[in-house]
């Protein structure tokens, strides 16, 4: 394998890294294309009172 | 940004009062608009001044839309609590701007006065003033505010009139010596204060309403034939088909051109890097996955279009008036089919929307119907499999074939939504039917700027979803398609070595009976993070997979070799229900506070996904 072969594992781990963030972020549907909140808004959170 | 350094003026009023769309154009932000109630069901918090004097800010708060300030549903509790309650959900603004709707001053001055009543430092927006002036309307604003004991300022955010007037306006009472009262004294209104109130609006308007407006003449006219029990719900169908017809025509042209652009990109790419690992995954996991999404760009945003013209000329309020008849006979009203309609885009935000249901079992009830409704995350599993497997054939000299699958696919999901809330009607889950206000709104033509807005962002988002999420995961799975390498002596593609090869192997007993082999079963399983991702999944299982000769083949006739029509329609069938997006019941567990009604939605669409998965592949592969 040449050196540049072996630049798809670090690609392959980054990726990993980005799945895992993406999966487990506090706002799941951020970025999701059916949803249009800006992404400068701060939303605050009205579903975890008692 | 704490409270100390920045004041908050918070944006209070009616629901489709144009509260959003004010704190859109004062603030420059994109948060969404549409010309029908109940919206904005969580609050919004932006900046509006960076600094007010001594370094201090004006932060800006959108608010749902209340009727009252006796909460009849969560979103309206939200704002209940915030400005009346004991403080748990956050900050006290620091002053208020009310909105009212100049063209409907009767309904919403009494939640002003009752607003001006509290004690806040509070400006009256009188917004949608270019309607009120366009019917004729005409407004002493000055008089207004004398009987309110507030400054008043006339608005349109539409027009991006008075902007300035009120931004200043919000600045002064940000800055003023008036103080918020420590303790805010509030409690319901006795009938003998609702009734007091009325009479006090009826006096106002006497004073200030100089010439009432005459109501739209076109409104009446359409409404005639658009809430008509007969032409009603056959105009609703005709637009809905219209629309997919022009998914398919219209789309197809710019998703060949991009199909090329990827295509050739590809084939540039593996000619010119020397073969191995990193040509592997450029053109088989990178630009065969993601490039397999993006094709779908234009025909997500050709939906999105006509959804958001529907929302903005006022017609989305109809059709949840003309469902509300047979929301009914399951046991739900016309306040579940606006949250249900925006499921068309994204199930999140609907099931967040569904907050302003005010019955609780109706509310559990359509969130978990709400996964049902073919969200834009299906389109291109749709379009990918109809345009290889269903003939381009036109019907009746008007409708395409296709255009006609897509609406039924389309319609099966509404028609099964309906079936689910029928059962758990039938289970006793839905209690209290509960009675359905809406305001219609006056048609208006759609605002370009808003439409155009829409569609910015959701291009921006299906962008920056394809550039993250989906590019990892198609990496991820180039990766488990390709290791481990296969022996020296392999007979088989260098896949059926692979983890994605042994993982699809195993998983297929289980879906073999619905036709799907072992590629659609690896594809499937990075298909729960989100629907549209077993698109790019197929196209890197594909690609890895493909010798010579089949590199340069596009997905759709790879499919069309290696899959039976009895394969493509239970696939087709399996997305109907399929709870692919875990996303979803993320949230659904969040809003319930259930995992109870979690699982159960979850396992029903499981279940009822293989079921009738199964039922079509039986069936269709004895006929076709």
């Amino acid at each position: 394998m040449n050196v540049m072969d072996w630049m798809v594992f670090p690609v392959v781990a980054i990726a990993a890294v980005v799945v895992l963030r993406k999966l487990f972020e506090d706002n799941p549907h951020k970025g999701c294309s059916g949803c249009s909140g800006s992404s400068k808004a701060k939303q605050i959170r009205t579903t975890q009172r008692s | 940004m704490n409270s100390k350094t920045s004041s908050l003026t918070a944006l209070v009023g009616l629901p489709n009062c144009g509260k959003s769309a004010l704190f859109n154009a004062l603030t420059g932000l994109r948060q969404k608009v549409a010309n029908y109630p109940g919206v904005t069901v969580e609050c919004v918090e932006a900046v509006l001044r960076e600094d007010l004097g001594g370094g201090r800010a004006l932060r800006m708060l959108d608010l749902p839309g209340a009727y009252s300030l006796t909460p009849q549903s969560e979103d309206e509790n939200v704002t209940h609590e915030i400005l009346v309650g004991n403080n748990r959900m956050g900050a006290r603004p620091d002053a208020l701007i009310v909105v009212a709707d100049a063209t409907n001053l009767r309904l919403h001055l009494p939640f002003v006065l009752e607003i001006v009543q509290l004690g806040y430092p509070v400006c009256v927006a009188l917004n949608m003033m270019d309607l009120a002036e366009k019917s004729g309307m005409k407004i002493d604003a000055h008089a207004l505010a004398e009987s309110l004991g507030c400054p008043v300022v006339p608005t349109s955010a539409l027009q991006q009139q008075g902007l300035q007037e009120l931004a200043e306006k919000a600045a002064g009472l940000a800055v003023s010596a008036a103080k918020v009262p420590d303790d805010i004294k509030w409690s319901p209104s006795s009938r003998e204060e609702i009734v007091a109130r009325r009479k006090r609006v009826e006096d106002i308007l006497r004073r200030t309403v100089l010439v009432p407006g005459t109501p739209s003449a076109f409104t009446a006219k359409m409404d005639a034939y658009l809430l008509h029990p007969v032409t009603g719900p056959l105009i609703l169908l005709a637009i809905l088909v219209l629309i997919f017809q022009a998914v398919f025509t219209l789309g197809a042209y710019p998703a060949d051109v991009i199909d090329g652009l990827v295509g050739s990109f590809a084939t540039y790419v593996r000619t010119g890097l020397p073969s191995g690992l990193m040509n592997d995954l450029l053109t088989d996991g990178i630009i065969a996955g993601v490039g397999a999404v993006l094709v779908f760009l234009p025909q997500i945003l050709i939906l999105f279009a006509a959804l958001l013209v529907l929302e903005d000329s006022g017609y989305m309020a109809r059709a949840a008036f003309l469902m509300d008849r047979l929301m009914g006979r399951v046991g739900l009203s016309g306040r579940s089919v606006l949250p249900l309609i925006s499921g068309f885009a994204c199930a999140i935000p609907a099931i967040i929307g569904s907050r302003s249901i005010q019955s609780p079992s109706q509310r559990i009830a359509t969130i978990m119907i709400t996964p049902l409704m073919t969200c834009s995350a299906r389109l291109p599993v749709y379009t990918l499999l109809i345009a290889a497997f269903i003939p381009s054939l036109t019907i009746w000299g008007i409708f395409n074939l296709q255009g006609l699958v897509l609406a039924a696919l389309y319609l099966a999901g509404v028609l099964f939504a309906f079936l689910f809330a029928a059962v758990l009607n039938l289970l006793k889950v839905i209690e209290g039917g509960g009675h359905f206000v809406l305001e219609l709104p006056t048609y208006r033509f759609p605002s370009l700027r808003t439409v155009a807005r829409g569609l910015i962002e959701r291009a921006r988002a299906f962008l920056v979803r394809a550039g993250t999420l989906i590019l990892g995961i198609m990496i991820l799975l180039w990766a488990i398609s390709t290791f481990p390498r296969p022996p020296a002596n392999a007979t088989e593609p260098a896949i059926h070595y692979s983890i994605a090869g042994r993982l699809g192997r195993a998983v297929s007993p289980v879906l073999e009976p619905l036709g799907f082999n072992w590629k659609i079963s690896v594809a499937m399983i990075p298909g729960f993070a989100a629907r549209e991702v077993l698109v790019s999944a197929l196209s890197t299982v594909y690609a890895v997979e493909a010798n010579e000769d089949q590199q340069n083949s596009i997905l759709t006739n790879r499919l069309k070799e290696d899959w039976s029509v009895a394969t493509a329609l239970a696939l087709l069938v399996w997305y109907i229900f399929a709870p692919q997006c875990l996303a979803t019941f993320a949230v659904m567990q969040k809003e319930t506070r259930s995992w109870r009604w979690t699982l159960i939605s979850f396992s029903a669409l499981l279940i009822l996904a293989w079921l009738a998965a199964f039922v079509t592949y039986q069936t269709a592969s004895r006929f076709i």
